[in-house]
């Protein structure tokens, strides 16, 4: 029988159509620049630029004993700092913005094919507040999360991914110079100075009174709930949990809402909850007040210059900053003074109009 | 949804198909026009189910009109009238209200609030498209269908959202003839070529020419006379590929059920004059309004005398384009547009102005093209004012190349722009440039070709051989991928 011209079309457009997708797929599978499917293919490197995208994926089929968990300001740590240091093979997992629950989503998907000898845990002090819902089902990149084999042809058929992200791993791995410690670290396009602080921050018009401690208590027992059990389940694994520093003028603004008192207050349940596990070293970089105080290592009023995420990664190797039962109260009370004195006395360097306490 | 989704392309227009195929197949055929209407209304509320409300009130009061058109006849224009006051009326609503109260606001000083009201999905095509039915109703060139043809007429899905305006006559016999619901592979892979043209016009052309064209927009205070001159150029370009490339995949949609809907585009770059460019650009709305508001005009002013019949020649296109302009959007700038339309359209007309087809009057054309292009765009009036000036005070600058900056982010672009940056950064400003002009090129050898029609006619004479069908399929696959994106997210907004 004489198949006619348009049925002889249709089938060769479905085969060759099926035929180029399959080599798309191919392509993707082979490269997986998101590690979806395995770790990368030798000689290739461990190029790691799309966090969201990327951080799943490593956890799953990267080779380490230790991951290094937080959001924006410890997206500049350098693994090879840990490396060194504690003598393990670092990961970063990290979610810019991300929350407590976010992380501890990542922490518990390591743990399903690792045995982790060090968690290091860069918690900013504010975030013991926020809901503990993780917050990855909607995302753009939702497919690389969950356990849906059918929703991976939004990796398996990506032209970025095909036209960017396999050039740039390739362009990283064999002619560009390339640290893979410093997987999604966003720092040197930024400007570190008092000027990039103080554009982006305008003092509040009022000073609140303290607003009441156990405010967030729900959420915050919730917050330290989720640490506690992971700190509970793995007694083999050391937990490194520090808070690193803000800038003065987060503090201000704290401070002008009434709620420094509470982020203490945060502080303080939290260590006196964690400080009953031996596997747990908890580090106060807050009450660093050569930290705070230096705007011009800041780019806003949270995020800083590198140089701070090193320093944090020696003293840890140091015991500085160490809290133990004893001097918990001792770090909110010198913190607390320092930033009273900014919000007061200081700031008016920087904002000569601001509202200031005149007591 | 789109057309050009994933949901569409891999799940509802399969799904659809079968169904279709195989309840006509079992002979099933009101169940199976039932299916078509029912996977219509799902494809016209995927992204906002409340608008259903808003088309099945309008399918069912438009209907109710022609059945009372038919049930009293001596009352015929009373209904008529009742049901153009009640299509003009919830268009007005939903497009013009917030316009006219900024307007009574503005000269009023008064201070009504707006409603800020979100325009449903294609509700002025499928509104011109039943006052078409009912007047011809009226005018009794159209009888009441069965209630399941009349809503498989407004809401069929290839169609729906943005045209081509079809009538009555012109779809429903096809529904209602059995031998068209049997699968044909001729319209099959017709279909399948159209829908695939018309994807990659509006992926890989509109969507690219975009990204020069809304950061120029962006840009406008700043902008240079070449910037919006190119701006305006790259604007007028998108909108054809844009627009006709969504009308080629609805012909194709339609060619896979076996259906034909009417061309809306006949290669209207290519025109001498704006008479010639509006009779091969949006086809089907200059019929409609020739149908229904041009030619009633005409026979009115014939019936009143010669002089009359004269000046109703010359104000008539200034009056639809005027409508045409307000049917694009409630703002003063598509006024604007309409009146320039209206008086080039007006010029052109004239017998006087017999014009040559030679490269002089091509570029006159195409030039005016560009102007009012500027106009279409433009978001408000002061931006028209901005482009306008920009256009014609001249300006000097590099802003060119800063509008070319979105490239950077476009994947078949990405790999030279990165290389360049890294191996011979002094370069980079002329390789968003020749970037710029490559796209232009592959525009230019596309516009001055066969449009998707003709090539469809052309690669069938030619059997649809290998090297079209590969050429085709690479095509549909870089659309497929195109799909997919990776979103950079930039949560540090500095």
């Amino acid at each position: 029988m004489k198949i006619s011209m348009e049925k002889k079309f249709i089938k060769r457009f479905t085969i060759c159509s099926l035929v180029m997708a399959l080599v798309c797929i191919g392509i993707v599978v082979l490269f997986d620049p998101f590690f979806h499917y395995h770790d990368a293919v030798k000689p290739l490197k461990h190029v790691l630029e799309e966090r969201d995208y990327q951080v799943a994926g490593t956890l799953d089929h990267f080779d380490y004993n230790a991951v290094i968990l937080g959001n924006s300001v410890a997206e500049n740590d350098n693994n090879a700092w840990y490396d060194e240091a504690f003598d393990v093979t670092a990961i970063k997992a990290v979610k810019a913005a991300g929350s407590n629950s976010d992380l501890m989503f990542y922490l518990d998907r390591a743990y399903e094919t690792h045995e982790l000898d060090k968690v290091f845990y860069n918690i900013k002090i504010d975030m013991l507040k926020y809901d503990t819902n993780d917050n990855f089902a909607g995302q753009d990149y939702y497919y690389l999360i969950n356990n849906n084999p059918f929703d991976d042809a939004e990796y398996l058929l990506n032209k970025d991914v095909l036209l960017k992200k396999i050039p740039i791993m390739l362009a990283y791995s064999f002619v560009l110079d390339y640290d893979e410690g410093e997987s999604y670290s966003w720092y040197r396009t930024k400007e570190y100075s008092v000027n990039a602080v103080t554009s982006r921050y305008e003092p509040l018009e009022y000073i609140n009174e303290a607003r009441p401690l156990d405010e967030n208590q729900d959420f915050l027992d919730a917050n330290i709930k989720l640490i506690v059990d992971r700190v509970s389940a793995h007694p083999e694994t050391e937990f490194y949990i520090f808070i690193p520093p803000s800038s003065a003028v987060w503090w201000d603004n704290e401070y002008r809402e009434g709620r420094v008192e509470q982020n203490l207050y945060q502080y303080e349940q939290f260590c006196d909850s964690l400080l009953d596990y031996d596997n747990v070293h908890i580090f106060a970089f807050f009450a660093d007040e050569s930290m705070t105080y230096d705007l011009s290592a800041y780019m806003d009023s949270v995020h800083f210059k590198p140089d701070f995420n090193k320093y944090m990664v020696d003293c840890m190797v140091n015991g500085d900053y160490l809290v133990t039962k004893e001097n918990v109260k001792d770090y909110s009370q010198m913190t607390y003074e320092f930033i009273y004195k900014f919000s007061n006395e200081l700031i008016l360097e920087y904002y000569p109009n601001a509202v200031v306490n005149a007591e | 949804m789109l057309f050009n989704s994933q949901i569409f392309i891999f799940i509802f227009l399969p799904l659809v198909l079968a169904g279709w195929y195989i309840l006509n197949h079992f002979k099933k055929y009101n169940i199976a026009l039932a299916f078509l209407v029912g996977m219509s209304l799902w494809f016209y509320g995927y992204f906002n189910p409340s608008y259903l409300l808003i088309i099945l009130s309008s399918i069912a009061v438009n209907y109710l009109i022609s059945f009372l058109i038919k049930k009293f006849e001596k009352t015929k224009k009373l209904w008529f009238i009742l049901g153009l006051l009640f299509n003009i009326g919830i268009l007005g609503y939903y497009k013009y209200f917030d316009f006219m109260v900024g307007n009574i606001n503005a000269v009023f000083k008064t201070d009504f609030a707006l409603k800020h009201i979100l325009l449903p999905l294609g509700i002025s095509f499928f509104t011109l498209q039943q006052i078409s039915y009912i007047t011809d109703r009226y005018w009794g060139s159209a009888e009441h269908y069965n209630i399941l043809y009349y809503m498989a007429y407004v809401a069929y899905f290839p169609q729906l959202i943005a045209g081509p305006i079809v009538l009555h006559n012109e779809i429903i016999p096809q529904f209602m003839d059995m031998e068209k619901r049997r699968f044909n592979s001729e319209s099959f892979a017709d279909g399948i070529v159209l829908f695939v043209l018309g994807l990659g016009k509006k992926m890989l052309l509109a969507d690219t020419f975009a990204l020069f064209v809304n950061e120029g927009f962006n840009k406008i205070v700043w902008i240079d006379t070449p910037s919006a001159w190119l701006v305006s150029a790259c604007y007028a370009v998108e909108l054809y590929f844009d627009f006709s490339g969504y009308c080629d995949m609805a012909c194709g949609i339609a060619k896979m059920f076996n259906f034909d809907l009417p061309i809306n585009f006949k290669s209207p770059l290519k025109t001498y004059s704006v008479n010639e460019y509006w009779s091969r650009w949006h086809i089907t709305l200059t019929r409609f309004f020739t149908t229904y508001i041009y030619n009633p005009i005409t026979m009115s002013a014939i019936r009143h005398g010669k002089k009359t019949k004269k000046l109703f020649r010359n104000i008539t296109p200034m009056i639809i384009f005027l409508i045409s302009g307000i049917w694009h959007g409630a703002s003063w700038t598509f006024v604007i547009w309409g009146l320039a339309e209206g008086l080039g359209t007006v010029w052109s007309q004239r017998k006087k102005f017999k014009l040559k087809k030679a490269w002089y009057t091509w570029l006159a054309n195409m030039l005016f093209v560009v102007i009012t292009s500027a106009i279409f765009r433009s978001e408000n009036w002061d931006n028209m004012v901005r482009m306008l000036k920009a256009m014609f005070v001249p300006k000097f600058g590099t802003m060119t190349v800063e509008l070319c900056l979105p490239f950077a982010n476009v994947p078949e672009f990405y790999a030279i722009i990165r290389a360049v940056e890294v191996l011979c950064p002094q370069f980079i400003n002329w390789i968003y440039i020749i970037l710029l002009a490559l796209l232009w090129l592959i525009a230019v050898l596309i516009l001055r070709g066969r449009n998707a029609q003709e090539i469809l006619q052309h690669q069938k004479e030619k059997g649809l051989n290998m090297k079209f069908t590969l050429l085709l399929s690479a095509i549909f696959i870089w659309c497929i991928i195109s799909l997919n994106q990776v979103s950079t997210f930039l949560y540090f907004n500095f």
